[in-house]
């Protein structure tokens, strides 16, 4: 379920940012080859770009890719640091659900606020956030799990060596 | 104040992801303080990072991943090659100038790192150079990547520091330090090769020949010549030169070279995406700290506070570029400059510094923050490729960081060096 999930986030990543780069370039070219100048494209792209961004830091966050310092958490032996990682998670997702809570609050009312050069409700790009936060969140989830995992096989494998030195790792 | 720290210390620490490190001190100080509704983050958050100037972001990434994948790459490093390939150090001395070459494509340095170094490093080895210098200039010389425009983090500068500084000045300041810097560097190696002997080329430099790769390299030579031109002559905003420079890149990789097929295309535009919501997430939680710093007047009272240690304007550049060559050691280029130069612009205005000058210089001081171990994102792209490790190559790195530091010092002493070219396009009075 988790693959076609990322498959189908990729595929609308690539659909709305290729569709926001488009946009950028009619621009250009229909006010110096035609003359013209199309009202909705900068404010269309810039919030495809919206959607982009919060898409794809779903997609980053599966990667691991968001920066973050890792020097302080790599010196604690490898218990302490998966009960760290897993801190920093409960954290993440922490912020995520009260994001997610926040922006749907919000969303009644962005329903009467109208793009005027489109004619649409600001409500469909404000829908950004909260389908971002889910989408993290679910990406998320199984790291947590994979986490709690660990922790415990490493706590089942430790039992002995502890029992062994007489001392705590 | 003083809680807003701690609490963004302590989740940096725990190795929470910087963007939600930003994200979860604002809703501890909001709850705390009960100063605002939690309603209003994600309403910032959108401000964040609903912004026209801002698009030309990913825009750029994507133009300088199209023309990597359509090969224009290796004529580049050809051209440079025929240049100065001959010279003692002659491959590290085509690593530098292909990464400046290469600068005016990409606008983000680790590109620069993993492009340019998955194509010159095997070959440094094979020819005897030793791994851990390979690696090394890579790192070092894929700095002015950022530099020279066009140029992710100068975006993110100008967003940033709210308009105080315009996107197209910034571009142009860059030039001339950017050149200055590769030379530098090339200037080093040219030493360290001499000592230690690297190999020397049997091959004599050739007018002809270089003329001859020179037509191969024009492709991707014209990119920073469009986006440039464009810019300085009124054609178009800086997102919409990303956008022109996307569209050529389609169109050289489409039609001339032939080498990009839908598929390819589909994964830049996946690839840079995903770069971009990296930077973006941050943008988005930065101006929620931000919009809670102006509340409290920060920038105010930091610069009342620095006024009390010096009025020397020239100081203050010194004493911040310290500041943030440290903070670099332990942090990410980008990460520091989201969150340090709301803080920082004003009080530089305060003192009296060109606002281009400034951002320049603190652009290239976060951007040394890629090679300074232990935290060195490009130095670590760059081992990665030589098969080493940061810890090896730790002593190889100090030359090259005492260099580039010295030369951003005689900079920021001489603001012409980086006012010249805006001065006189009239971007600067």
């Amino acid at each position: 379920m988790f693959y076609y999930l990322k498959k189908i986030v990729e595929g609308l990543v690539i659909v709305c940012s290729a569709v926001m780069t488009f946009l950028v370039i009619i621009q250009v070219f229909c006010r110096y080859c035609l003359g013209v100048s199309i009202p909705f494209s900068e404010e269309l792209s810039r919030y495809l770009m919206v959607w982009v961004v919060f898409l794809a830091a779903g997609l980053a966050l599966k990667d691991d890719a968001h920066i973050s310092i890792k020097v302080l958490v790599d010196k604690f032996q490898e218990r302490r640091r998966l009960w760290l990682s897993l801190a920093a998670q409960i954290l993440l997702l922490a912020f995520l659900v009260l994001l997610l809570v926040e922006s749907i609050a919000l969303l009644p009312y962005q329903r009467v606020q109208i793009i005027t050069s489109m004619g649409i409700s600001i409500f469909w790009f404000y829908l950004a956030i909260p389908v971002g936060c889910v989408i993290m969140i679910l990406f998320l989830l199984p790291k947590m799990y994979q986490k709690v995992k660990e922790i415990l096989n490493k706590a089942n494998y430790e039992e002995p060596r502890k029992t062994l030195k007489g001392k705590r790792l | 104040m003083i809680l807003l720290a701690i609490c963004f210390a302590l989740t940096v620490l725990l190795g929470v992801p910087v963007a939600f490190c930003l994200g979860i001190t604002s809703v501890v100080f909001i709850l705390v303080t009960h100063k605002a509704s939690l309603m209003t983050i994600p309403t910032l958050m959108f401000g964040g990072i609903d912004s026209f100037p801002l698009m030309a972001i990913p825009l750029f990434i994507m133009a300088g991943f199209l023309v990597q994948k359509s090969g224009v790459l290796p004529k580049l490093v050809e051209f440079a090659d025929a240049l100065v390939g001959h010279l003692p150090g002659g491959l590290a001395h085509v690593n530098i100038v292909a990464s400046m070459f290469f600068a005016g494509v990409s606008g983000v340095a680790l590109a620069d790192t993993a492009a340019i170094g998955s194509m010159l490093i095997p070959p440094m080895i094979k020819e005897g150079y030793d791994r851990k210098f390979s690696a090394v200039v890579t790192a070092a010389s894929s700095i002015v990547g950022p530099i020279i425009p066009p140029s992710v983090a100068m975006i993110i500068y100008a967003y940033s520091a709210g308009g105080t500084v315009s996107v197209a000045g910034l571009f142009l300041s860059g030039v001339i330090p950017g050149i200055i810097l590769g030379l530098g560097m090339m200037g080093l190696t040219y030493i360290l090769s001499i000592r230690r002997s690297y190999p020397l080329s049997e091959e004599k430099f050739s007018f002809l020949n270089a003329l001859k790769k020179a037509k191969g390299a024009v492709l991707g030579l014209m990119v920073p010549l469009i986006i440039l031109g464009g810019i300085l002559s009124g054609m178009f905003t800086p997102t919409e030169a990303g956008g022109v420079a996307v569209a050529y890149a389609l169109i050289t990789g489409i039609l001339i070279t032939r080498k990009l097929t839908l598929k390819k295309i589909a994964s830049c535009f996946l690839e840079a995406s995903k770069t971009s919501a990296i930077v973006f997430m941050m943008l988005a939680t930065a101006k929620i700290i931000a919009w809670l710093l102006t509340i409290y007047q920060v920038p105010a009272k930091l610069t009342a506070m620095l006024m009390m240690i010096t009025t020397n304007p020239q100081i203050f550049l010194i004493m911040a570029m310290c500041i943030l060559l440290l903070i670099g050691f332990v942090l990410e280029a980008v990460a520091t400059m989201i969150m340090l130069v709301p803080c920082f612009a004003p009080v530089a205005i305060a003192y009296g510094i060109e606002p281009h000058h400034f951002g320049l210089l603190f652009v290239m001081t976060v951007q040394i923050a890629l090679i300074t171990p232990p935290v060195a994102l490009g130095l670590f792209v760059a081992c990665r490729l030589a098969k080493t490790t940061i810890e090896e190559v730790f002593a190889d790195i100090w030359p090259f960081l005492f260099l580039i530091f010295g030369i951003m010092i005689l900079i920021a002493l001489c603001p012409n060096v980086t006012m010249w070219l805006p001065r006189l396009f009239g971007y600067v009075p």
